[in-house]
């Protein structure tokens, strides 16, 4: 179980309890958390799961893979170092507390 | 019963749950009420003909929101309902359960179903087609019982059930009217490189080929029988010959319908408290001489936040460049722009090597592009159509020429919007 805090592009945070095996995005999506809409389903196709995710955590996942990268050049809000598409941000049991910032807009 | 809604949504598809949850994010005060035929809370439908098929999703895993959520907004959702008739004169809808509800305005996101093949056989059992959950589960169920399996129609939904039922070593033979696969959604060049990816699997593909009859013993499918007279064995058969939109209540209200509910830039149909969005709405598409309809995720999320910011007071014409996917066999395609909109393709890398890109022109006219495992080219080509740039296929021909550098200059001297949210250059926080 992971302590995930999702901070909305106005400074607000929301945190909740994460499975391991579930991803950033489906936790959002479970809990209402607003900012991540998240259109294709999960299938890495639509970039609007884009998160932010703090510096702090950036090992903590896989790296970006080419078609992530591809997809993240279609993102709303400016791609930046730490964008991921929260779909494949899939949480582990190593994963203790994880914090993203939410872009301004996904769409 | 009968209190006013302010805003009725028909449909608990994509377009109609994007539709309620935009009103809340422009900050919607009034009551929302989606009414969806489903017995379950809404879902997501493009895992259905894909990870679904393979078993790696179950319901959960695909729900737009948890009922919670829908709570939370003060969304109402009526599953298990189905909106039987429109009183446009009362403001009303009746329902299957007899209730009604009036409406300050009514949002139909009513979707498209299947086509259906008026073929003998066609509703024996074993033979399936797929537009919900349970047609998702069933043909599962049927996947895994099998061991003949023929596609009626190689398009999209077709070539995705033929590669779940070919990873599943069954014995798959698709019959496809026309004579390339997905003929009106790309490319001959990409029509070529999936039907060779599907024949590297064993799948069967059969050009100009026609399905006269459907054969059965016991009321269960043995077999497909061909115009001309042969026979292919199949104890499972897919129907997946495209899709016809859901327009029967607009046409029982009197509302102009041309094969899905007309439109106008803004949405409404030709009654202004009434708009539609999605699969069932034919709209006018900029730089298109007639009205056009689309079957796709892209298109219900975006025409539902165009009505959501139409009714908070800020209408905006529908313009927003197509986008749609698939994928068969490892390798997802992604398509940028009205599909089959070309007379001349460009291509772009190697099919050999399942890594190339098609771009296309009609008229002289860039109309966007297809590929496969290009991702960089996928954003590059939605940047260009976004921003309107003219690009030639001589300038795109030049030994010199760099589809991602000219989308930078593209997206650099781009200022429009997009879905009413201004793109916006958020700080880098911490």
């Amino acid at each position: 179980m992971a302590r995930v805090t999702y901070v909305n592009s106005e400074g607000a945070e929301r945190t909740v309890e994460v499975q391991p095996g579930i991803s950033i995005m489906r936790a959002a999506l479970s809990n209402g958390i607003k900012g991540i809409y998240a259109e294709c389903g999960g299938e890495m196709m639509c970039a609007t799961c884009h998160v932010y995710l703090d510096d702090r955590y950036l090992d903590q996942f896989p790296p970006v893979s080419d078609h992530e990268s591809g997809m993240l050049d279609t993102t709303a809000s400016d791609r930046q170092h730490n964008s991921r598409l929260s779909c494949g941000l899939i949480v582990t049991k190593e994963h203790d507390q994880l914090i993203l910032y939410l872009p301004e807009s996904q769409r | 019963m009968s209190s006013p809604v302010d805003v009725l949504i028909i449909g608990g598809g994509h377009a109609g749950v994007q539709a309620a949850f935009s009103l809340r994010d422009h900050d919607f005060r009034g009551s929302i009420r989606i009414v969806g035929a489903e017995a379950e809370l809404p879902y997501q439908r493009p895992p259905l003909s894909k990870s679904w098929l393979n078993g790696a999703v179950a319901l959960e895993d695909i729900l737009f929101r948890p009922a919670a959520v829908y709570d939370a907004n003060s969304i109402d959702l009526r599953v298990d309902m189905r909106a039987e008739v429109i009183d446009r004169a009362a403001h009303q809808v009746h329902f299957s359960d007899r209730s009604h509800a009036n409406y300050g305005h009514l949002i139909l996101a009513t979707g498209s179903r299947p086509r259906r093949l008026s073929i003998p056989g066609a509703t024996l059992k074993g033979v399936c087609s797929l537009q919900n959950r349970a047609d998702a589960a069933s043909l599962a169920r049927g996947l895994d019982a099998a061991h003949s399996i023929v596609v009626i129609g190689g398009g999209f939904i077709g070539l995705e059930v033929a590669a779940a039922a070919a990873q599943r070593k069954l014995k798959v033979v698709v019959l496809e009217v026309a004579e390339r696969v997905m003929q009106r959604a790309v490319s001959p060049l990409t029509s070529q490189f999936y039907r060779a990816l599907h024949e590297a699997q064993g799948t069967r593909i059969l050009h100009r080929t026609v399905a006269r009859a459907l054969k059965g013993k016991d009321g269960r499918v043995e077999a497909v029988e061909l115009q001309g007279g042969a026979s292919i064995p199949a104890d499972l058969v897919v129907i997946g010959v495209g899709a016809e939109p859901v327009d029967d209540l607009a046409v029982k209200a009197g509302l102009r319908v041309e094969n899905g509910v007309v439109v106008d830039e803004y949405l409404a149909t030709s009654d202004p408290n009434i708009s539609a969005i999605g699969d069932c709405a034919r709209f006018p598409a900029p730089d298109r001489q007639d009205l056009c309809r689309l079957e796709s995720v892209q298109n219900a999320s975006d025409q539902a936040r165009y009505v959501a910011m139409k009714l908070v007071g800020n209408p905006k014409p529908y313009v927003e460049v197509p986008w749609f996917w698939t994928e068969q066999l490892g390798c997802k395609l992604q398509i940028v722009g009205f599909p089959g909109n070309d007379d001349e393709q460009l291509l772009l890398g190697s099919p050999t090597e399942k890594c190339f890109t098609v771009l296309r022109w009609k008229n002289g006219r860039f109309m966007g592009g297809e590929g496969v495992k290009r991702p960089g080219d996928y954003a590059a080509v939605r940047k260009i159509m976004a921003s309107g740039a003219a690009l030639s296929r001589d300038q795109a021909l030049d030994p010199a020429f760099d589809l991602k550098s000219f989308a930078r200059l593209c997206g650099a001297s781009q200022t429009e919007h997009r879905g009413g949210s201004m793109r916006s250059t958020a700080a880098l926080r911490p």
